[in-house]
């Protein structure tokens, strides 16, 4: 089989442009997604840092229901579970934007339920630097869960 | 009468290609980096050729525009595994490929194919002239070939690949590539002597 074209498409291949600008300027849907993987990376690595705090916190008791003073546990679940949970929604919510929405609510209530536990504690013993850190962790992820959840939502109506 | 040109921003102008930090192998360290401006740059530099070959393996605009936002998505992402051995136009160029591939496989590129299924569909299109009247509308013609046709020719006839390459790219036999250019070259060719 020839493998040149024929001279008259030869020809009419060789009036084709090499480049063509598309109609709208597409940089900045590009540097928006960018920016908002980029920012679920922290978050997942936030996530991971807060996980592993909460294993630190949780081997030396600090969130132990027993030991937070009047008793009854505010839920049902080690806060460890609560911290991982939250990583693996984060992590699955960035690969699709659409069911964000969906799992935002519940995200945010493990988010909560962190910061109750870790305040608790503090309550306890105000100074204890490791607990406060903790709660600026969860702070920290709180606003950046909340930016990436608003880029992706924006993110997902700009490619509807 | 005096006449001003603008220019986009963050053009890169000739002069600057000599700056190291400006060249294309030094924005491509600076993206590497994490710098979104080198990449912004980059992006100015090849979007032309990319939109054009998306356009002409997808055959609609929206798709092509799409399949262009993911090309260059999916390059900064793999831009840790871009070594250098190639070009970067010729990387980039790889990614494009794939992206429209992929939607093309996915169905998500039905919506452009689905209206030139049939090689008498080809034949009934009346193709505009160009204005010297010797040419014809080639980017109309492809768009209307059979999708694994089209394919096959913008990547062989348009862009220069061979057909061990344009096999692999698109999963096929080097025998079927084959068949499919010269299906797409005689619908073409068709059109040009009528």
């Amino acid at each position: 089989m020839n493998d040149q074209p024929p001279s008259i498409l030869e020809k009419a291949l060789s009036t084709l442009p090499r480049e063509r600008a598309p109609e709208a300027d597409l940089w900045p849907g590009i540097a928006r997604t960018i920016r908002c993987r980029r920012r679920t990376r922290q978050v997942v690595a936030s996530g991971a840092i807060l996980v592993t705090a909460g294993i630190v916190a949780f081997s030396f008791g600090f969130f132990s229901p027993a030991t937070v003073p009047g008793g009854a546990p505010v839920v049902g679940r080690p806060p460890i579970d609560l911290a991982a949970a939250f990583v693996t929604r984060v992590a699955r919510d960035a690969a699709l934007p659409r069911p964000v929405r969906a799992s935002l609510p519940a995200d945010l209530r493990t988010l909560d339920q962190a910061q109750v536990l870790i305040e608790r504690r503090l309550a306890r013993d105000p100074g204890a630097p490791a607990v406060r850190g903790l709660l600026v962790q969860v702070e920290t992820d709180r606003a950046r869960f909340l930016a990436t959840v608003e880029d992706a939502q924006l993110h997902s109506r700009n490619w509807q | 009468m005096e006449m001003t040109i603008s220019l986009p921003a963050r053009t890169v102008m000739p002069e600057d290609r000599t700056r190291p930090e400006l060249t294309e192998g030094g924005l491509v360290e600076r993206a590497r980096r994490g710098e979104l401006s080198a990449f912004e740059a980059l992006y100015r530099i090849h979007v032309g050729h990319i939109y054009a070959l998306c356009l002409r393996l997808s055959g609609h605009p929206g798709d092509a525009e799409e399949a262009t936002q993911d090309c260059f998505i999916r390059a900064w992402k793999g831009l840790g595994r871009f070594r250098g051995e190639a070009a970067f136009s010729s990387w980039l160029h790889r990614i494009a490929v794939r992206v429209v591939f992929e939607r093309f496989r996915e169905g998500r590129l039905e919506r452009s194919f689905s209206y030139a299924s049939s090689d008498s569909e080809i034949e009934s299109v009346a193709l505009p002239a160009s204005p010297d009247g010797l040419t014809l509308d080639l980017e109309g013609a492809i768009r209307k070939l059979p999708p694994m046709a089209r394919l096959v020719f913008v990547l062989h006839d348009v862009e220069g690949y061979g057909h061990p390459e344009v096999a692999s790219l698109l999963k096929l036999a080097v025998g079927t590539s084959k068949a499919h250019l010269h299906r797409a070259r005689q619908l073409l060719q068709d059109q040009l002597e009528s």
